[in-house]
């Protein structure tokens, strides 16, 4: 073997000027086992090169990487049309609907608590009263009839009166 | 059209040592190699090779490894810009000897303290074999840029290993 040839490929492998047929002869040579002494340095890098490029994957990789495929082959399942089940489809309008009832709902009671409101409170404060006839002969007409429908009503209650009274005298007298 | 089974699952590897290299936490670059898968799943139908389904799954990748550390709080200038002239921790032991999770060990510890781009173009370019145009394509750089990135990277990794060289002699 021409020595003074490796010598030569080995200066332009470090300047990066031989070719892939160039290097793949440099790196036969050194993988041969009978490199002379002064190539020693130069036989370690290329027996280093060469047994880092049979660096392989641990052997539970293979499993990981099928499990992790499968989970990936699961997210990508083509969509299918399919045929939606009535409360399925229904379930956009699902929110309206229930919206539109509870405003139904509060309005509603709403408007029954305001409507049964307590009636006003009886006003026994004269200083508050206010007219109620703009016509002074109405209100005297109003007021005669009020005030003859309370003698009548007082009248008839004496004559009750009476009568029980005297009912009650025939009977202790018998 | 590509079939996830048998078309996308056996670049799983892939993608998980790219996004492991640029996050350097194991349960991270799981997580984002899932999610990586499961784009890639979704998009399965629209992907006219396997080759295609490797392109976007490795664009994809580095996208979502790039924004978890944005996330963590680097920004992107940090991301490009850090230590230019980072040297090899002296502390390791000489490499000669050294056995193959040493080896590896070593080569994390350089790759881990270049600037994200820098990682990216060795993990893709030295480590799976890429041909400049699809770097450039996942960076959603120029192949130039490619370029001179690796170029950077190739010159660090260069210093640790001359460096541990010297200091074995």
């Amino acid at each position: 073997m021409n020595y003074k040839y490796i010598e030569d490929l080995l200066e332009r492998y470090f300047q990066c000027q031989t070719t892939d047929a160039e290097e793949q002869i440099l790196h036969n040579f050194f993988l041969s086992e009978d490199v002379p002494a002064e190539f020693a340095p130069y036989a370690d890098l290329f027996g280093a090169f060469r047994a880092e490029a049979g660096t392989t994957l641990p052997a539970d990789f293979d499993s990981r990487l099928s499990q992790r495929l499968k989970s990936e082959q699961g997210n990508r399942r083509p969509l299918r049309a399919r045929i939606a089940a009535i409360n399925r489809s229904l379930k956009p309008f699902y929110k309206a609907a229930a919206s539109v009832a509870l405003v139904i709902t509060v309005g509603t009671a709403a408007s029954q608590y305001w409507s049964s409101r307590a009636p006003e409170p009886v006003e026994y404060n004269y200083s508050n009263y206010h007219d109620t006839y703009s016509d002074p002969e109405m209100a005297r007409e109003t007021l005669t009839d009020a005030l003859k429908d309370l003698s009548d009503a007082l009248r008839g209650s004496d004559a009750t009166l009476a009568d029980t009274i005297e009912a009650r005298t025939i009977a202790t007298e018998d | 059209m590509t079939d996830f089974n048998t078309d996308v699952m056996p670049l799983k590897s892939k993608f998980y040592r790219l996004a492991l290299r640029l996050l350097n936490d194991d349960a991270e670059a799981q997580d984002i190699t899932q999610e990586t898968l499961i784009r890639l799943w979704t998009r399965c139908a629209t992907l006219p090779s396997a080759a295609d389904a490797e392109k976007l799954g490795l664009t994809i990748t580095y996208n979502l490894s790039r924004d978890a550390l944005t996330r963590a709080g680097r920004t992107h200038e940090q991301l490009d810009a850090i230590d230019e002239n980072m040297t090899a921790d002296s502390s390791q032991s000489p490499i000669d000897s050294l056995a193959e999770t040493d080896r590896r060990q070593f080569l994390r510890s350089v790759i881990e303290r270049l600037p994200f781009r820098q990682q990216t173009a060795v993990q893709l370019r030295d480590i799976e074999g890429k041909p400049y145009k699809e770097i450039a394509d996942i960076m959603q750089i120029t192949e130039e840029q490619v370029k001179i990135t690796l170029f950077r990277a190739r010159q660090a990794l260069r210093n640790a290993y001359k460096k541990t060289d010297t200091y074995e002699l």
